[in-house]
């Protein structure tokens, strides 16, 4: 009997079984998208000519490659001091640096992915250590890595430290040597990879000389040949690019004047955008992150500004809770806004899917796949634009 | 009936014969048949004993009879007995000796008729239970013919019904069958649908494009998975009712589950 039973059980279910893994449902893949995959060594998130590599294994999970046109421009510097900088990371100095490649002793580490594509992806690396000078102290963070499929990287750090008891620099000195306290949340690349430094209103100035910085920017783009990275600063203050050997380090440093490290807490929040047409393009998207153009959405009742955090409009302002709430199941949204950006809406009613659908007072007709949807629960969803929003433009965002 | 027997008989068929004869011939005073009646009584009587001696007995009897008609003589009964009885039917002689006893107690053969009585009373007694065991028996036997016809109709009527019966469930399960056919065919064209939507939707750039694919696809999918499973069912009915009406005497007993993956299904049955 129960051979029967399981020869009939074979029989009739293996139809379904084939029937359902033959006809899984593609995820929506256009060829603009930002997208999230694991592998062995790590975790990848890659966009339009880009991609972006958090590292695996029990050390940080802070990203140890940025590929551009298939080049890792982020820079490594085995050799550098132990608080010297390389990769991306966290700057503890005189203790050793938080970067895929240091020897930090960590009390926790860990890389959780949040938003998944097509339109964000999101990745939160949080990670704790311990100073070997005094056991007490266990500074801890999360660096949250928001990325869009033209290549623009919005970075949050935040960590604290909330023990009492101060600490001298020279017996946490990994290297032995007198210094200062500093923290920084910082990028490396590759210095021989660019030719030129940018700012508004000055061109083609030069990469700094080792030992150089050029501070308190709020906007900056290195020029290479075939494409451009910059980088925007909503808090210009202690913003530097500078170079150490063969490396440009592009971060926010934070000095500890009293020379002695206790109960503190830093927040930073940058922009990374990779350009493949000119610094001037480049550095307008860049203060769009700096200072964000007012975006109008109709029927909000919350207030809309681009968060510093993720660089959404809409986005989370620190609460955790993100989404402009509207009162209608239509919104229009107006600008000016001068590139690409993203709003998170949160509709009153559950929807299956939205679309956009831009209307200009020229008649402009938007072409090709120019904003990508993404829901994040049944009723929010982020929508990507990938043009500008000019001023004599609408774009209706509504269910269908 | 014993060689004494018969020659007691055979001597009291002549003293019945004698007095017979001595009867008709004598015609008493206060009888009532006329002459005529007599004379011919005689002829009857002289017959009946040609017949007799003969061993004709039954136109002995016939004769007998007829000349007791004419004459009421009782010792012709006697003679009708002594018929009966020469002709082995011992119930009809021994009613017609106890006959003539009742006519005539004293008469000149009273004493043989008690002798015959004697002896045929308990043959007769006999007889009559070997009878009565005999009617009892074809009663029984004719009782048991019944029975074993009816049963043999019942079983008859059953036959019939259970094949019809089968011969229905045949023809249900060749309709589930086929209705099962239908249905993975209808099944199968909603997966071919559903693959050639998927690869639409692998190409789509455009979201609201992919969208409305997207529903296509799981309506399309939805169908294969639903024709598959109704197919799958009505197949498996349909092959276990085929499986009790070809005499496997199977009770089918179905049991499905269908979970929201979409995709377990039990069937079975017991005896």
């Amino acid at each position: 009997m129960s051979y029967r039973l399981t020869v009939l059980a074979g029989v009739t279910a293996t139809p379904l079984l084939l029937s359902t893994s033959c006809l899984s449902l593609p995820s929506y893949q256009p060829d603009i998208a930002v997208m999230y995959k694991e592998d062995d060594s790590g975790s990848t998130v890659s966009g339009s000519g880009f991609s972006l590599h958090f590292a695996g294994g029990p050390g940080p999970r802070f990203p140890d490659a940025l590929h551009v046109d298939g080049v890792d421009i982020l820079g490594h510097a085995p050799a550098a001091t132990c608080f010297g900088e390389s990769e991306a990371g966290i700057g503890l100095e005189p203790s050793p640096r938080i970067s895929p490649d240091s020897d930090v002793d960590l009390a926790r580490s860990d890389l959780r992915i949040t938003l998944r594509g097509p339109a964000v992806v999101q990745a939160e690396v949080t990670w704790a250590t311990r100073l070997s000078c005094n056991a007490d102290h266990e500074p801890q963070g999360t660096a949250t890595f928001t990325v869009f499929p033209d290549g623009r990287i919005v970075r949050h750090d935040s960590f604290v430290d909330d023990a009492s008891e101060q600490l001298s620099p020279i017996a946490c000195a990994c290297d032995g040597r007198l210094a200062w306290f500093t923290i920084s949340s910082y990028w490396s690349f590759t210095r021989s990879t660019f030719s030129s430094l940018n700012v508004p209103n000055q061109e083609g100035l030069l990469v700094p000389d080792d030992g150089m910085e050029a501070s308190n920017l709020p906007v900056a783009c290195l020029a290479s040949g075939n494409y451009q990275l910059s980088s925007g600063w909503r808090d210009q203050k202690s913003s530097t690019i500078h170079r150490v050997g063969d490396l440009l380090a592009v971060g926010r440093y934070g000095l500890f004047k009293s020379n002695t490290l206790y109960n503190f807490r830093w927040a930073s929040s940058a922009a990374l955008l990779v350009d493949r047409s000119d610094c001037k393009t480049g550095l307008i998207r860049a203060g769009e992150y700096a200072a964000p153009s007012p975006l109008t959405v109709t029927s909000a009742t919350t207030p809309v500004a681009q968060s510093e955090l993720d660089g959404i409009y809409g986005g989370d302002a620190g609460s955790g809770a993100p989404g402009i709430e509207l009162s209608d199941m239509r919104t229009e949204l107006r600008g000016p806004v001068k590139s690409s950006f993203a709003v998170w809406l949160r509709f009153p009613r559950a929807s299956e899917a939205v679309r956009a659908t831009l209307t200009s007072d020229a008649g402009d007709r938007a072409a090709g796949v120019w904003y990508l949807p993404q829901q994040t629960d049944e009723r929010s969803w982020i929508l990507w634009f990938r043009d500008p929003l000019l001023a004599n433009q609408t774009i209706l965002v509504e269910p269908f | 009936m014993t060689q004494r027997g018969i020659l007691s008989n055979l001597g009291s068929i002549s003293a019945a014969v004698l007095a017979a004869t001595c009867a008709l011939d004598a015609a008493p005073a206060h009888a009532q048949p006329s002459a005529a009646a007599r004379s011919e009584a005689a002829g009857h009587f002289r017959q009946a004993q040609a017949y007799f001696q003969r061993g004709d007995f039954d136109r002995a009897l016939g004769e007998y009879q007829a000349a007791y008609d004419l004459s009421a003589e009782p010792s012709l009964i006697f003679n009708i007995a002594l018929c009966h009885d020469r002709a082995h039917r011992p119930e009809p002689a021994l009613e017609a000796f106890r006959r003539y006893l009742a006519l005539a107690p004293n008469g000149a053969v009273a004493d043989e008729a008690r002798d015959d009585i004697a002896r045929l009373t308990p043959i007769v007694e006999d007889r009559a239970r070997a009878h009565a065991a005999a009617v009892e028996h074809a009663r029984e036997r004719d009782r048991d013919e019944v029975a074993r016809r009816d049963d043999a109709a019942r079983r008859d009527d059953a036959a019939r019904r259970d094949e019809a019966s089968r011969s229905r469930r045949a023809q249900v399960a060749h309709y589930v069958v086929a209705a099962s056919a239908v249905l993975v065919a209808a099944g199968a064209t909603a997966h071919a649908l559903a693959w050639r939507t998927r690869h639409r939707l692998e190409d789509d750039a455009d979201f609201t494009a992919y969208v409305q694919d997207r529903r296509t696809f799981q309506l399309e999918r939805r169908l294969a998975i639903a024709g598959y499973a109704a197919g799958a069912v009505a197949l498996t009915a349909g092959l276990l009712v085929w499986r009790t009406a070809a005499g496997r005497d199977d009770r089918a007993t179905l049991s499905a589950a269908l979970t929201p993956g979409g995709a377990t299904l039990i069937v079975g049955w017991s005896r």
